[in-house]
Protein backbone atom coordinates (compact mmCIF):
# COMPACT_ATOMS: atom_id res chain seq x y z
CA UNK A 1 0.00 0.00 0.00
CA UNK A 2 2.59 2.26 0.83
CA UNK A 3 4.36 1.55 -2.38
CA UNK A 4 1.20 2.34 -4.19
CA UNK A 5 1.25 5.69 -2.62
CA UNK A 6 4.32 6.61 -3.43
CA UNK A 7 4.09 5.58 -6.63
CA UNK A 8 1.06 7.89 -7.02
CA UNK A 9 2.84 10.59 -5.85
CA UNK A 10 5.95 10.08 -7.98
CA UNK A 11 3.30 10.00 -10.99
CA UNK A 12 1.32 13.27 -9.61
CA UNK A 13 5.05 15.09 -9.33
CA UNK A 14 5.84 13.97 -12.74
CA UNK A 15 2.84 14.89 -14.27
CA UNK A 16 2.73 18.46 -12.61
CA UNK A 17 6.50 18.72 -13.89
CA UNK A 18 5.17 18.11 -17.56
CA UNK A 19 2.29 20.56 -17.11
CA UNK A 20 4.40 23.09 -15.28
CA UNK A 21 6.08 24.49 -18.48
CA UNK A 22 2.85 25.68 -20.65
CA UNK A 23 0.20 25.83 -17.69
CA UNK A 24 2.37 27.20 -14.91
CA UNK A 25 0.31 29.81 -13.06
CA UNK A 26 -2.35 30.47 -16.42
CA UNK A 27 -5.07 30.70 -14.55
CA UNK A 28 -3.99 34.44 -12.91
CA UNK A 29 -1.99 34.88 -16.33
CA UNK A 30 -3.22 38.03 -18.50
CA UNK A 31 -4.32 37.67 -21.90
CA UNK A 32 -1.40 40.50 -22.06
CA UNK A 33 0.78 38.10 -19.76
CA UNK A 34 0.28 35.45 -22.03
CA UNK A 35 1.36 36.79 -25.00
CA UNK A 36 4.29 38.80 -24.05
CA UNK A 37 5.87 35.73 -21.40
CA UNK A 38 9.18 34.30 -22.68
CA UNK A 39 8.84 31.24 -22.07
CA UNK A 40 4.97 31.46 -23.42
CA UNK A 41 4.22 33.32 -26.71
CA UNK A 42 7.16 35.11 -26.84
CA UNK A 43 5.53 37.29 -29.56
CA UNK A 44 7.51 40.39 -29.11
CA UNK A 45 10.61 38.63 -29.59
CA UNK A 46 9.85 39.17 -33.41
CA UNK A 47 7.18 41.26 -33.36
CA UNK A 48 6.39 45.38 -32.63
CA UNK A 49 3.12 45.65 -30.45
CA UNK A 50 1.77 48.16 -29.35
CA UNK A 51 2.61 47.95 -25.23
CA UNK A 52 5.44 46.06 -25.70
CA UNK A 53 9.02 46.69 -24.85
CA UNK A 54 12.36 46.15 -26.98
CA UNK A 55 10.41 44.27 -30.24
CA UNK A 56 11.94 42.11 -32.50
CA UNK A 57 11.88 43.24 -36.10
CA UNK A 58 11.64 39.40 -38.01
CA UNK A 59 8.04 39.30 -38.37
CA UNK A 60 5.93 42.51 -39.16
CA UNK A 61 4.39 45.21 -36.76
CA UNK A 62 0.92 43.01 -35.15
CA UNK A 63 -0.98 46.28 -35.85
CA UNK A 64 -4.51 46.40 -37.17
CA UNK A 65 -5.19 42.99 -37.03
CA UNK A 66 -9.27 43.38 -37.16
CA UNK A 67 -8.49 45.06 -40.90
CA UNK A 68 -5.65 42.25 -41.62
CA UNK A 69 -7.99 39.49 -40.34
CA UNK A 70 -11.78 39.98 -40.76
CA UNK A 71 -12.31 36.17 -40.33
CA UNK A 72 -10.49 35.56 -36.43
CA UNK A 73 -10.26 31.85 -36.78
CA UNK A 74 -7.73 32.66 -39.33
CA UNK A 75 -5.63 34.60 -36.96
CA UNK A 76 -6.01 31.79 -35.03
CA UNK A 77 -4.33 29.67 -37.24
CA UNK A 78 -1.62 31.48 -38.30
CA UNK A 79 -0.52 31.36 -34.59
CA UNK A 80 -1.77 27.87 -33.92
CA UNK A 81 0.56 26.89 -37.12
CA UNK A 82 2.02 29.75 -39.21
CA UNK A 83 3.67 26.83 -41.66
CA UNK A 84 0.10 26.68 -43.19
CA UNK A 85 0.54 29.74 -44.89
CA UNK A 86 4.64 29.94 -45.33
CA UNK A 87 6.24 26.30 -45.15
CA UNK A 88 8.80 28.15 -44.68
CA UNK A 89 7.90 30.60 -41.92
CA UNK A 90 10.06 31.07 -39.04
CA UNK A 91 7.41 31.34 -37.24
CA UNK A 92 6.94 28.72 -34.47
CA UNK A 93 4.13 26.64 -35.04
CA UNK A 94 2.59 27.19 -31.37
CA UNK A 95 -0.46 24.72 -31.32
CA UNK A 96 1.12 21.91 -33.75
CA UNK A 97 3.68 21.52 -31.63
CA UNK A 98 1.98 22.21 -28.61
CA UNK A 99 4.77 24.99 -27.10
CA UNK A 100 1.26 26.54 -26.00
CA UNK A 101 -2.24 25.15 -24.25
CA UNK A 102 -5.52 25.71 -26.65
CA UNK A 103 -6.60 28.06 -23.93
CA UNK A 104 -3.76 30.19 -24.16
CA UNK A 105 -3.73 30.42 -27.95
CA UNK A 106 -7.28 31.51 -27.58
CA UNK A 107 -5.90 34.36 -25.30
CA UNK A 108 -3.32 35.20 -27.12
CA UNK A 109 -5.41 35.34 -30.16
CA UNK A 110 -7.96 37.98 -28.15
CA UNK A 111 -5.00 39.65 -27.22
CA UNK A 112 -3.53 40.50 -30.72
CA UNK A 113 -7.41 40.69 -32.21
CA UNK A 114 -7.44 43.83 -29.58
CA UNK A 115 -4.49 45.71 -31.34
CA UNK B 1 42.30 5.48 -76.09
CA UNK B 2 38.98 7.02 -76.98
CA UNK B 3 37.77 5.31 -73.39
CA UNK B 4 40.77 6.88 -72.03
CA UNK B 5 40.02 9.85 -72.70
CA UNK B 6 36.28 9.89 -71.46
CA UNK B 7 37.30 8.25 -68.09
CA UNK B 8 39.65 11.40 -67.91
CA UNK B 9 37.59 13.80 -68.98
CA UNK B 10 34.45 12.33 -66.76
CA UNK B 11 37.12 12.18 -63.58
CA UNK B 12 37.89 15.63 -64.34
CA UNK B 13 34.12 16.65 -64.33
CA UNK B 14 33.68 14.65 -61.37
CA UNK B 15 36.63 16.60 -59.07
CA UNK B 16 35.35 19.99 -61.11
CA UNK B 17 31.74 19.16 -59.52
CA UNK B 18 33.03 18.27 -55.86
CA UNK B 19 34.98 21.03 -55.44
CA UNK B 20 32.56 23.78 -57.15
CA UNK B 21 29.96 22.82 -55.06
CA UNK B 22 31.40 24.73 -52.40
CA UNK B 23 32.27 27.96 -54.44
CA UNK B 24 28.94 27.79 -56.19
CA UNK B 25 27.49 27.23 -52.61
CA UNK B 26 29.35 30.37 -51.15
CA UNK B 27 28.70 32.69 -54.45
CA UNK B 28 24.96 32.54 -53.29
CA UNK B 29 25.13 32.94 -50.01
CA UNK B 30 27.40 36.38 -50.67
CA UNK B 31 24.88 37.22 -52.90
CA UNK B 32 22.18 36.61 -50.57
CA UNK B 33 23.80 39.20 -48.14
CA UNK B 34 25.18 41.30 -50.85
CA UNK B 35 20.87 42.21 -51.51
CA UNK B 36 20.09 42.18 -47.70
CA UNK B 37 23.25 44.06 -46.10
CA UNK B 38 24.38 45.89 -49.89
CA UNK B 39 26.70 47.91 -47.45
CA UNK B 40 28.81 45.36 -45.89
CA UNK B 41 31.89 45.10 -47.63
CA UNK B 42 33.17 41.24 -47.94
CA UNK B 43 36.20 42.00 -45.74
CA UNK B 44 33.98 43.03 -42.63
CA UNK B 45 32.42 40.04 -42.20
CA UNK B 46 34.68 38.79 -40.40
CA UNK B 47 33.67 40.73 -37.37
CA UNK B 48 30.09 39.21 -37.31
CA UNK B 49 27.32 41.69 -35.56
CA UNK B 50 29.76 44.67 -35.46
CA UNK B 51 30.11 44.59 -39.28
CA UNK B 52 25.98 45.66 -39.43
CA UNK B 53 25.02 47.40 -36.35
CA UNK B 54 27.87 50.71 -35.58
CA UNK B 55 26.13 51.53 -32.18
CA UNK B 56 27.55 48.09 -31.06
CA UNK B 57 30.71 47.89 -33.32
CA UNK B 58 31.70 51.34 -30.80
CA UNK B 59 31.12 49.39 -28.08
CA UNK B 60 33.40 46.33 -29.68
CA UNK B 61 36.29 49.46 -30.69
CA UNK B 62 36.41 50.54 -27.05
CA UNK B 63 36.54 46.79 -25.67
CA UNK B 64 39.35 46.18 -28.24
CA UNK B 65 41.20 49.11 -27.31
CA UNK B 66 41.42 48.67 -23.85
CA UNK B 67 42.56 45.21 -22.64
CA UNK B 68 40.06 42.56 -23.71
CA UNK B 69 38.83 40.67 -21.24
CA UNK B 70 40.47 37.03 -22.71
CA UNK B 71 43.90 38.41 -23.38
CA UNK B 72 44.93 36.47 -20.08
CA UNK B 73 43.24 33.30 -20.95
CA UNK B 74 44.71 33.44 -24.43
CA UNK B 75 47.96 33.76 -22.52
CA UNK B 76 47.44 31.53 -20.12
CA UNK B 77 46.82 29.07 -23.77
CA UNK B 78 50.02 30.04 -24.54
CA UNK B 79 51.84 28.58 -21.75
CA UNK B 80 49.73 25.42 -21.93
CA UNK B 81 50.07 24.21 -25.17
CA UNK B 82 54.42 24.21 -24.34
CA UNK B 83 53.72 22.64 -20.76
CA UNK B 84 51.34 19.88 -22.38
CA UNK B 85 53.82 19.44 -25.23
CA UNK B 86 51.05 19.98 -27.60
CA UNK B 87 54.36 21.39 -29.46
CA UNK B 88 55.21 17.11 -29.73
CA UNK B 89 52.39 16.60 -32.18
CA UNK B 90 52.71 16.73 -36.06
CA UNK B 91 49.21 17.56 -36.37
CA UNK B 92 49.57 21.03 -33.98
CA UNK B 93 53.58 21.10 -34.01
CA UNK B 94 53.19 24.86 -36.20
CA UNK B 95 50.22 26.36 -34.66
CA UNK B 96 49.35 28.59 -37.05
CA UNK B 97 49.44 25.70 -40.23
CA UNK B 98 47.24 23.82 -37.41
CA UNK B 99 44.75 26.65 -37.80
CA UNK B 100 44.49 27.13 -41.10
CA UNK B 101 44.14 23.02 -42.41
CA UNK B 102 41.17 22.63 -39.84
CA UNK B 103 38.60 21.06 -40.21
CA UNK B 104 39.86 18.86 -42.60
CA UNK B 105 38.33 15.68 -43.90
CA UNK B 106 40.76 12.47 -43.08
CA UNK B 107 40.77 9.99 -45.75
CA UNK B 108 41.45 7.54 -43.41
CA UNK B 109 39.05 7.64 -41.24
CA UNK B 110 36.83 9.30 -43.50
CA UNK B 111 35.44 12.20 -40.56
CA UNK B 112 36.15 15.92 -40.56
CA UNK B 113 38.84 16.34 -38.14
CA UNK B 114 38.86 19.98 -36.36
CA UNK B 115 40.81 21.56 -34.52
CA UNK B 116 39.75 21.09 -31.03
CA UNK B 117 39.75 17.23 -32.11
CA UNK B 118 43.21 17.41 -33.13
CA UNK B 119 43.85 19.49 -29.81
CA UNK B 120 42.19 16.70 -27.73
CA UNK B 121 43.28 13.57 -28.91
CA UNK B 122 47.52 15.53 -29.17
CA UNK B 123 46.81 16.88 -25.38
CA UNK B 124 45.68 12.41 -24.09
CA UNK B 125 48.67 10.89 -26.14
CA UNK B 126 50.58 13.50 -24.06
CA UNK B 127 49.79 13.72 -21.06
CA UNK B 128 47.27 10.49 -20.97
CA UNK B 129 44.41 12.85 -20.00
CA UNK B 130 41.01 13.72 -21.23
CA UNK B 131 40.42 17.48 -21.86
CA UNK B 132 36.67 18.69 -22.09
CA UNK B 133 35.60 20.32 -25.77
CA UNK B 134 33.24 23.38 -24.47
CA UNK B 135 35.22 25.72 -22.40
CA UNK B 136 38.64 26.01 -20.27
CA UNK B 137 41.93 24.43 -21.46
CA UNK B 138 40.92 23.55 -24.77
CA UNK B 139 39.26 26.93 -25.24
CA UNK B 140 42.27 28.65 -24.35
CA UNK B 141 44.72 26.74 -26.51
CA UNK B 142 42.75 26.83 -29.29
CA UNK B 143 42.37 29.89 -29.14
CA UNK B 144 46.19 30.40 -28.77
CA UNK B 145 47.06 28.76 -31.36
CA UNK B 146 43.92 30.71 -33.74
CA UNK B 147 45.78 33.79 -32.87
CA UNK B 148 48.88 32.35 -34.32
CA UNK B 149 46.93 32.26 -38.02
CA UNK B 150 45.38 35.77 -37.31
CA UNK B 151 45.50 37.65 -40.89
CA UNK B 152 45.69 34.27 -43.16
CA UNK B 153 42.13 33.39 -44.68
CA UNK B 154 39.92 30.27 -43.86
CA UNK B 155 40.44 27.65 -46.82
CA UNK B 156 38.19 24.66 -45.94
CA UNK B 157 38.92 22.28 -48.95
CA UNK B 158 36.14 19.85 -49.67
CA UNK B 159 37.65 17.73 -52.39
CA UNK B 160 37.39 13.72 -52.08
CA UNK B 161 33.49 12.19 -52.49
CA UNK B 162 33.91 11.41 -48.51
CA UNK B 163 34.31 14.97 -47.97
CA UNK B 164 31.34 15.82 -50.36
CA UNK B 165 28.92 13.78 -48.75
CA UNK B 166 30.27 15.14 -45.10
CA UNK B 167 30.29 18.75 -46.72
CA UNK B 168 26.44 17.73 -47.68
CA UNK B 169 25.60 16.40 -44.37
CA UNK B 170 26.71 19.64 -42.64
CA UNK B 171 24.67 21.80 -45.30
CA UNK B 172 21.33 19.66 -44.59
CA UNK B 173 22.12 20.00 -40.88
CA UNK B 174 22.51 24.19 -41.42
CA UNK B 175 19.40 24.26 -43.59
CA UNK B 176 16.77 22.12 -41.60
CA UNK B 177 14.08 22.96 -38.87
CA UNK B 178 14.63 21.98 -35.82
CA UNK B 179 12.99 21.78 -32.21
CA UNK B 180 9.83 22.89 -30.36
CA UNK B 181 10.57 26.24 -32.18
CA UNK B 182 10.76 24.80 -35.75
CA UNK B 183 13.78 27.18 -36.66
CA UNK B 184 16.73 26.32 -38.97
CA UNK B 185 20.10 28.19 -38.04
CA UNK B 186 19.70 30.38 -41.66
CA UNK B 187 16.32 31.15 -40.27
CA UNK B 188 18.29 33.07 -38.03
CA UNK B 189 21.41 33.48 -39.49
CA UNK B 190 20.69 33.92 -43.29
CA UNK B 191 17.53 34.82 -43.95
CA UNK B 192 17.10 37.07 -41.07
CA UNK B 193 20.67 38.25 -40.49
CA UNK B 194 20.81 41.59 -39.70
CA UNK B 195 17.29 41.82 -37.88
CA UNK B 196 16.53 41.71 -33.91
CA UNK B 197 15.08 38.79 -32.01
CA UNK B 198 14.73 41.12 -29.34
CA UNK B 199 17.04 42.96 -28.28
CA UNK B 200 19.63 40.63 -30.00
CA UNK B 201 20.79 41.75 -33.72
CA UNK B 202 21.18 38.71 -35.72
CA UNK B 203 24.51 38.25 -37.05
CA UNK B 204 25.12 36.69 -40.80
CA UNK B 205 26.67 33.25 -41.30
CA UNK B 206 29.32 34.84 -43.22
CA UNK B 207 32.48 35.04 -41.32
CA UNK B 208 30.82 33.02 -38.26
CA UNK B 209 34.10 30.92 -37.55
CA UNK B 210 36.69 33.50 -38.09
CA UNK B 211 37.50 34.56 -34.39
CA UNK B 212 36.78 31.04 -32.67
CA UNK B 213 36.77 30.22 -30.14
CA UNK B 214 35.14 33.27 -29.07
CA UNK B 215 34.99 35.40 -25.84
CA UNK B 216 31.29 36.04 -24.70
CA UNK B 217 30.26 38.88 -22.10
CA UNK B 218 27.13 36.56 -21.19
CA UNK B 219 29.94 33.25 -20.49
CA UNK B 220 32.13 35.56 -18.93
CA UNK B 221 34.99 33.41 -20.69
CA UNK B 222 36.14 31.84 -23.69
CA UNK B 223 34.33 28.84 -25.14
CA UNK B 224 34.49 26.83 -27.91
CA UNK B 225 32.38 26.96 -31.28
CA UNK B 226 30.78 23.70 -30.55
CA UNK B 227 29.94 25.70 -27.11
CA UNK B 228 27.99 28.51 -29.13
CA UNK B 229 26.17 25.29 -31.26
CA UNK B 230 24.98 23.77 -27.94
CA UNK B 231 23.51 27.84 -27.13
CA UNK B 232 21.94 27.95 -30.15
CA UNK B 233 20.21 24.52 -30.54
CA UNK B 234 18.83 25.45 -26.92
CA UNK B 235 17.72 29.00 -28.36
CA UNK B 236 15.65 26.70 -30.70
CA UNK B 237 14.54 24.20 -27.65
CA UNK B 238 15.78 21.43 -29.61
CA UNK B 239 18.04 19.33 -27.66
CA UNK B 240 21.71 20.18 -27.92
CA UNK B 241 24.28 17.42 -29.56
CA UNK B 242 27.39 16.68 -27.77
CA UNK B 243 30.50 19.16 -28.87
CA UNK B 244 32.17 16.98 -31.53
CA UNK B 245 29.33 14.78 -32.72
CA UNK B 246 30.10 13.47 -36.03
CA UNK B 247 26.68 16.10 -36.70
CA UNK B 248 28.43 18.94 -35.62
CA UNK B 249 32.02 18.32 -37.13
CA UNK B 250 30.19 17.94 -40.60
CA UNK B 251 28.49 21.22 -39.33
CA UNK B 252 31.86 22.92 -38.58
CA UNK B 253 33.07 21.65 -41.92
CA UNK B 254 30.32 23.39 -44.37
CA UNK B 255 29.92 26.42 -41.84
CA UNK B 256 33.57 26.90 -41.82
CA UNK B 257 33.52 26.65 -45.85
CA UNK B 258 31.41 29.23 -46.46
CA UNK B 259 34.02 31.62 -44.47
CA UNK B 260 36.81 30.54 -47.01
CA UNK B 261 38.86 33.78 -47.97
CA UNK B 262 37.96 35.56 -44.83
CA UNK B 263 40.81 36.57 -42.39
CA UNK B 264 41.54 34.83 -38.90
CA UNK B 265 41.05 37.23 -36.69
CA UNK B 266 42.48 37.55 -33.06
CA UNK B 267 39.53 39.99 -32.02
CA UNK B 268 37.32 37.25 -30.28
CA UNK B 269 35.26 39.22 -27.82
CA UNK B 270 31.00 39.02 -29.01
CA UNK B 271 28.17 39.86 -26.59
C1 LIG C 1 10.74 33.65 -34.36
C2 LIG C 1 9.94 34.66 -34.95
C3 LIG C 1 8.47 34.79 -34.62
C4 LIG C 1 7.81 34.63 -33.42
C5 LIG C 1 8.37 34.25 -32.07
C6 LIG C 1 6.42 34.93 -33.69
N1 LIG C 1 6.26 35.26 -35.00
FE1 LIG C 1 4.52 35.82 -35.91
N2 LIG C 1 5.47 35.97 -37.69
C7 LIG C 1 6.83 35.79 -37.89
C8 LIG C 1 7.12 35.99 -39.31
C9 LIG C 1 8.52 35.87 -39.93
C10 LIG C 1 5.91 36.30 -39.94
C11 LIG C 1 5.70 36.62 -41.44
C12 LIG C 1 4.89 35.57 -42.14
C13 LIG C 1 5.56 34.21 -42.11
O1 LIG C 1 6.71 34.07 -42.55
O2 LIG C 1 4.93 33.28 -41.62
C14 LIG C 1 4.90 36.27 -38.89
C15 LIG C 1 3.56 36.53 -39.13
C16 LIG C 1 2.60 36.66 -38.12
C17 LIG C 1 1.23 37.05 -38.34
C18 LIG C 1 0.60 37.39 -39.68
C19 LIG C 1 0.74 38.86 -39.89
C20 LIG C 1 0.09 39.33 -41.14
O3 LIG C 1 -0.22 40.50 -41.17
O4 LIG C 1 -0.07 38.53 -42.07
C21 LIG C 1 0.62 37.08 -37.13
C22 LIG C 1 -0.82 37.44 -36.83
C23 LIG C 1 1.60 36.68 -36.15
N3 LIG C 1 2.79 36.44 -36.78
C24 LIG C 1 1.35 36.58 -34.80
C25 LIG C 1 2.28 36.10 -33.87
C26 LIG C 1 1.96 35.87 -32.47
C27 LIG C 1 0.63 36.18 -31.84
C28 LIG C 1 3.09 35.38 -31.90
C29 LIG C 1 3.29 34.89 -30.49
C30 LIG C 1 2.39 33.91 -29.99
C31 LIG C 1 4.11 35.31 -32.93
N4 LIG C 1 3.58 35.76 -34.11
C32 LIG C 1 5.41 34.89 -32.72
C33 LIG C 1 7.75 35.47 -36.93
C34 LIG C 1 7.48 35.19 -35.60
C1 LIG D 1 16.32 31.91 -32.71
C2 LIG D 1 17.39 32.45 -33.50
C3 LIG D 1 18.65 31.61 -33.69
C4 LIG D 1 18.78 30.37 -34.26
C5 LIG D 1 17.68 29.49 -34.83
C6 LIG D 1 20.20 30.07 -34.26
N1 LIG D 1 20.90 31.09 -33.69
FE1 LIG D 1 22.92 31.29 -33.64
N2 LIG D 1 22.72 33.07 -32.65
C7 LIG D 1 21.53 33.69 -32.34
C8 LIG D 1 21.78 34.91 -31.60
C9 LIG D 1 20.72 35.88 -31.09
C10 LIG D 1 23.19 35.01 -31.49
C11 LIG D 1 23.98 36.14 -30.80
C12 LIG D 1 24.09 37.31 -31.70
C13 LIG D 1 24.85 36.97 -32.94
O1 LIG D 1 26.08 37.00 -32.94
O2 LIG D 1 24.19 36.58 -33.94
C14 LIG D 1 23.75 33.86 -32.18
C15 LIG D 1 25.11 33.62 -32.35
C16 LIG D 1 25.65 32.57 -33.07
C17 LIG D 1 27.06 32.39 -33.32
C18 LIG D 1 28.18 33.30 -32.85
C19 LIG D 1 28.39 34.40 -33.84
C20 LIG D 1 29.58 35.23 -33.52
O3 LIG D 1 29.87 36.16 -34.30
O4 LIG D 1 30.27 34.97 -32.54
C21 LIG D 1 27.19 31.24 -34.06
C22 LIG D 1 28.49 30.65 -34.56
C23 LIG D 1 25.85 30.71 -34.25
N3 LIG D 1 24.94 31.54 -33.64
C24 LIG D 1 25.57 29.55 -34.95
C25 LIG D 1 24.29 28.99 -35.06
C26 LIG D 1 24.01 27.69 -35.63
C27 LIG D 1 25.05 26.76 -36.23
C28 LIG D 1 22.68 27.48 -35.52
C29 LIG D 1 21.87 26.25 -35.83
C30 LIG D 1 22.27 25.02 -35.16
C31 LIG D 1 22.11 28.68 -34.94
N4 LIG D 1 23.11 29.56 -34.66
C32 LIG D 1 20.75 28.89 -34.74
C33 LIG D 1 20.27 33.24 -32.68
C34 LIG D 1 19.98 32.05 -33.31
Amino acid sequence: MKKTISSISVVVTLATLFIMPTQAGAKEMTNEEVTFDRKLGNCLGCHMIPGGNLPGTVGPPLLAMKARFPNKADLREQIWDATIKNPHSMMPPFGKHQSLTEKQIDQITNYIYSK
Amino acid sequence: MKKLITTVASLGLLVGVASADVASDQKDFINHYKSILPNVEFADYTNGVYAVDQGSRDQFEEILDGIPPYEGAVEKGAKEYLKFGLNKCTSLKDPAEARVKHPYFDEATQQVVTLESAIKKCYQQQTGKKLGYKKGRIARISAWISDQAAGQKINVKVESAGAKAAYEKGKTFFYAKRGQLNMSCADCHVYNAGKKVRADILSPALGHTTHVPMYRAKWASIGTLHRRYGGCMKNMRSKPLKAQTEALRNLEFFHQAMSNGLEITADRYRK
